[in-house]
């Protein structure tokens, strides 16, 4: 019978294979598309002309896009196959959690305030990132009860949360002046154009940071697969699991939402179809959702710059349409709810 | 083996368990009964720590259990739960395995040989090896139960706490599932202890049975001393007849359907 | 010929000095007047433009500056130069294929790409929103600076300038009309009190009617309380038509009774350049100062 276990050990190691070989694809792809027009033939003689605008669009613009792109997609990804194994709903994502709302009120805020001009253009990211720590801290504090954490409620405070962050962000939109409009709508957009290569490098460390705190806990996301009480009588520290994996989740998002703005339906989505392809064994989820979060992503910025070319889309429309129809698919393929 | 001391313990909404005491021993198979909210799921949790006690102390093959971590009580108890809600449908080998867990050690990734092997043989143990590939949701109620068995056999435990392991099962199902406890207590000398709505099945199944009521232990003994009528229309507040089986001369409980009627013939 | 040997030593007199100081005086001389032209001679500007706002394009032309402009928005009115994008999304990589030397932003343009620009060494000029009309002038002659028309940029302004002082001297002395301008529909908005509009209404001999501060978004009770002479509808796609009609149903408003509901031109309001700054106050002026219809 140890065939078996091999069977499922090489299998998990050809998907692995498999996702590396997508993400090589992808991010090939993407390099080779966008506004400026060239393709597949003229990259290698653009790689070869240094100092040339060809080369400037591939390594500057294009390249930490792409970089980018993987990160964030990564992370929000993960965040959203932990928040799905912790909440044990696949419905949560991250920005159920109202986290994207309070991030989407601190960039509202600072552009309102003109912050910007006082603290430079790093005052953006950090007013996002901090805008989706306060509501962190709330939710865990309306939903934390002599060291248990609801779920429930936190599910609950956490779309409330999100609600009213959207009525805010409408009444500050409503008496703001034109061109902070224009600012806020940007920002809510998503966009994975961030010309500050210091904060690509921090989002990536907080991700990488991210995937491997996560499988510190696969073998309890695993448990909990069966239920809290089931899982704490395997043993597992569900509280302890719980809240660590909540916080995981939450700077994720943060950290994802304050660089790139609200790109949706990637955390719902991915982690559906890491586990049509994959099943639920967080050790190999984990990562599938990871690497597939970020060829998702890469690919919709990809269409988002070629659907209108030379204007370019922003890529949360594409994640939406395109994750949205992909969802519908993959629920009616039925392999995501029990019974 | 496991020996409960002056146990209360409860609910923030205000039910507890008081002042339970009573001593398991090696391959007993202990049935746990008495009326709805009389403690006994609250007593299971109470067992697996998963409820923290007020006052009193249970002792874990003398260990306090309170100086035990969860995994340490998951390498010993086992618990199978009356249903399961899994958002998530798995195969019912991937399920079993994750009863594997306890046993990680730490640096461990991946399942040996080891872990296989018990896996195997928990599933020969419970007839589920044919339903090793199907998916949960497919599966009837008797093969979850079975499958939910194996589950916790896998933890290797050397007592099995079982809640209502047959309230859904049809008659058949349920002599099957019981058959199958009661040759994991006797051949391969697992300590039970079950809770049971039928109290004829505990009658016949178990060796020692313990009757709660409004989380006070009303009695603990072998099933003739529990089971009789005064107890149980004390407890259940119902006539009841109780009369010996005649294929096993255990108790066998009988109860009397719209009483009044009875109580007015017989004045 | 030792004459034509420069020897320190020597004290100034006799004939090689003679040839030393005529050479002195001569490139002493030179020196000034290249001095003067340097001072007086305006630069060339820069060559390559890209321009992302319709006004900055609309001033450039009036600077007949326009072979300057390699790129510009869809929505700048300019023929036959390359589209970059929109007036608030730039295709970056486009730009840069382009190979410009200045590229003119608005604050409607992206932070981002500004920054993104900045970033690969382009120079990235931001014209702020004219809010106004010292402003206006001020900014045209940087953006005449930029272009290389300095001498031309400042006889445009010294123009300007001169009509509106004549035409504020002309209107001094006349009855003040109490204005509202309507710049926004579903909401209403109109032009408040901090606003480029409001200076168009002063300097024409005008009163603005709206709200104090930067914020127009009031309702039409707020109007009718106010009591306008003059109504001003913007048409800036959106249906002026509909709202004059709106406004046509309001009959205790002065300007509803007096019919004197007018719909300018959003491009000339929006994005002025000093000389069409001038053409609106004009217009305006008479609107004012007319009798009624």
């Amino acid at each position: 019978m140890s065939i078996n276990m091999k069977k499922r050990f090489a299998s998990w190691t050809i998907w692995l294979f498999i996702l590396l070989i997508l993400v090589l694809a992808v991010g090939f792809l993407s390099l080779c598309v966008g506004s400026g027009g060239f393709y597949f033939k003229e990259i290698i003689s653009a790689v070869s002309k240094r100092g040339s605008p060809e080369f400037s669009i591939l390594f500057d613009i294009r390249l930490p896009r792409i970089i980018l792109g993987f990160i964030v997609g990564g992370a929000l990804s993960l965040a959203g196959v932990i928040l799905q194994g912790i909440f044990r709903n696949p419905l949560v994502e991250p920005y159920t959690l109202g986290i994207s709302g309070g991030a989407a009120l601190g960039v509202t805020l600072n552009i309102v305030f003109g912050l910007s001009s006082i603290f430079g253009v790093i005052s953006m990211p950090i007013a996002g990132f901090l805008g989706a720590v306060v509501v962190i801290i709330l939710l865990y504090s309306l939903s934390i009860n002599k060291r248990i954490l609801k779920m429930h409620e936190l599910l609950l405070c956490g779309v409330m949360i999100s609600f009213v962050c959207s009525s805010v962000l409408m009444l500050l939109m409503a008496v703001s002046k034109t061109e902070n409009l224009h600012g806020i709508i940007f920002w809510m957009m998503g966009s994975l154009e961030q010309p500050d290569m210091n904060l690509i490098r921090m989002a990536s460390i907080v991700s990488v940071a991210g995937l491997i705190a996560s499988y510190f806990f696969c073998f309890d996301l695993n448990a909990l697969l069966l239920g809290e009480e089931e899982a704490a009588h395997l043993g597992v520290n569900v509280e302890r699991t719980k809240r660590a994996l909540f916080i995981i989740a939450s700077v994720l998002t943060g950290f994802s939402v304050s660089v790139a703005g609200i790109i949706g339906f990637v955390g719902l989505l991915v982690p559906h179809l890491a586990r049509m392809f994959v099943g639920n064994d967080y050790r190999i989820l984990n990562i599938s959702a990871f690497l597939l979060g970020g060829c998702f992503l890469v690919f919709c910025d990809a269409l988002a710059r070629i659907v209108i070319i030379p204007l370019e889309l922003p890529v949360g429309v594409i994640t939406g349409i395109l994750g949205g129809t992909l969802f519908i698919y993959a629920v009616l393929k039925k392999r995501l709810i029990f019974g | 083996m496991l020996e409960l001391k002056n146990i209360t313990c409860g609910y923030a909404s205000g039910f507890t368990l008081e002042d339970i005491s009573f001593r398991l021993k090696k391959r007993e198979f202990l049935g746990i009964v008495g009326p709805n909210g009389s403690g006994k799921t609250t007593l299971i949790k109470a067992i697996t720590k998963l409820l923290p006690a007020k006052k009193g102390e249970i002792i874990l093959d003398e260990i306090n259990i309170d100086e035990m971590r969860f995994k340490e009580i998951a390498r010993k108890i086992a618990v199978v739960p009356q249903s399961f809600n899994i958002q998530f449908d798995m195969s019912v080998e991937e399920f079993i395995f994750i009863g594997r867990i306890p046993h990680k050690n730490a640096f461990q990734f991946l399942e040996e040989k080891k872990d296989e092997e018990i896996v195997d043989n928990a599933m020969e143990l419970t007839e589920t090896l044919q339903l090793k590939e199907r998916l949960l949701s497919s599966l009837s109620g008797g093969e979850i139960q079975r499958a939910a068995i194996a589950r916790a056999l896998v933890q290797q435990p050397q007592i099995l706490l079982l809640d209502e392991p047959t309230s859904h099962l049809d008659i058949g199902h349920q002599i099957k599932i019981l058959d199958l406890l009661r040759k994991l207590n006797k051949e391969n000398s697992l300590t039970i202890a079950a809770i049971f709505h039928d109290l004829n099945l505990a009658s016949e199944y178990c060796s020692k049975l313990l009757l709660l009521k409004n989380g006070k232990t009303f009695s603990f003994g072998v099933p003739e001393e529990v089971l009789t009528y005064q107890s149980l229309e004390e407890v259940y507040n119902t006539p009841v007849i109780v009369q010996k089986s005649i294929i096993s001369g255990m108790p066998n409980v009988s109860v009397v359907p719209h009483p009044q009627e009875y109580r007015r013939k017989t004045e | 010929m030792s004459n034509y040997q420069l020897s320190l030593p020597k004290r100034f007199g006799g004939q090689a000095i003679l040839n030393l100081r005529f050479r002195i005086y001569f490139i002493a001389v030179f020196c000034v007047f290249a001095g003067c032209s340097a001072l007086f001679a305006q630069n060339a500007g820069y060559q390559r433009i890209i321009s992302l706002g319709p006004a900055i394009t609309r001033q450039i032309s009036l600077l007949e500056a326009e072979d300057k402009v390699i790129g510009v928005t869809a929505y700048c009115q300019i023929k036959d130069k390359e589209i970059v994008g929109t007036i608030t999304n730039t295709n970056i990589e486009k730009t840069l294929l382009l190979k410009p030397d200045m590229v003119l932003a608005t604050r409607l343009t992206n932070i981002k790409t500004i920054q993104r620009l900045k970033k690969l060494g382009i120079n990235v000029a931001v014209f702020d929103e004219v809010k106004s009309f010292s402003q206006l002038c001020k900014d045209f002659l940087r953006l005449a600076r930029i272009v290389g028309e300095e001498k031309l940029g400042n006889k445009i302004i010294s123009d300007a300038n001169e009509k509106v002082f004549k035409l504020s001297l002309k209107n001094r002395d006349l009855p003040k009309k109490k204005v509202i301008v309507q710049i926004g529909a579903s909401p209403l908005w109109v032009a408040a009190k901090n606003s480029l509009i409001s200076e168009f209404i002063k300097l024409a001999g005008g009163i603005n009617a709206g709200p104090a501060g930067e914020n127009g978004l009031v309702g039409r009770e707020y109007v009718v309380r106010q009591n306008p002479d003059v109504i001003i509808i913007i048409e800036m796609g959106m249906l002026a038509e509909e709202e004059t009609e709106k406004w046509m149903k309001l009959d205790t408003i002065n300007a509803v009774k007096q019919k004197k509901i007018y719909i300018f031109d959003s491009y000339d309001i929006c994005s002025p350049t000093p000389l069409s700054f001038v053409k609106t106050l004009e217009e305006l002026s008479e609107i004012f100062h007319s009798e009624t219809e």
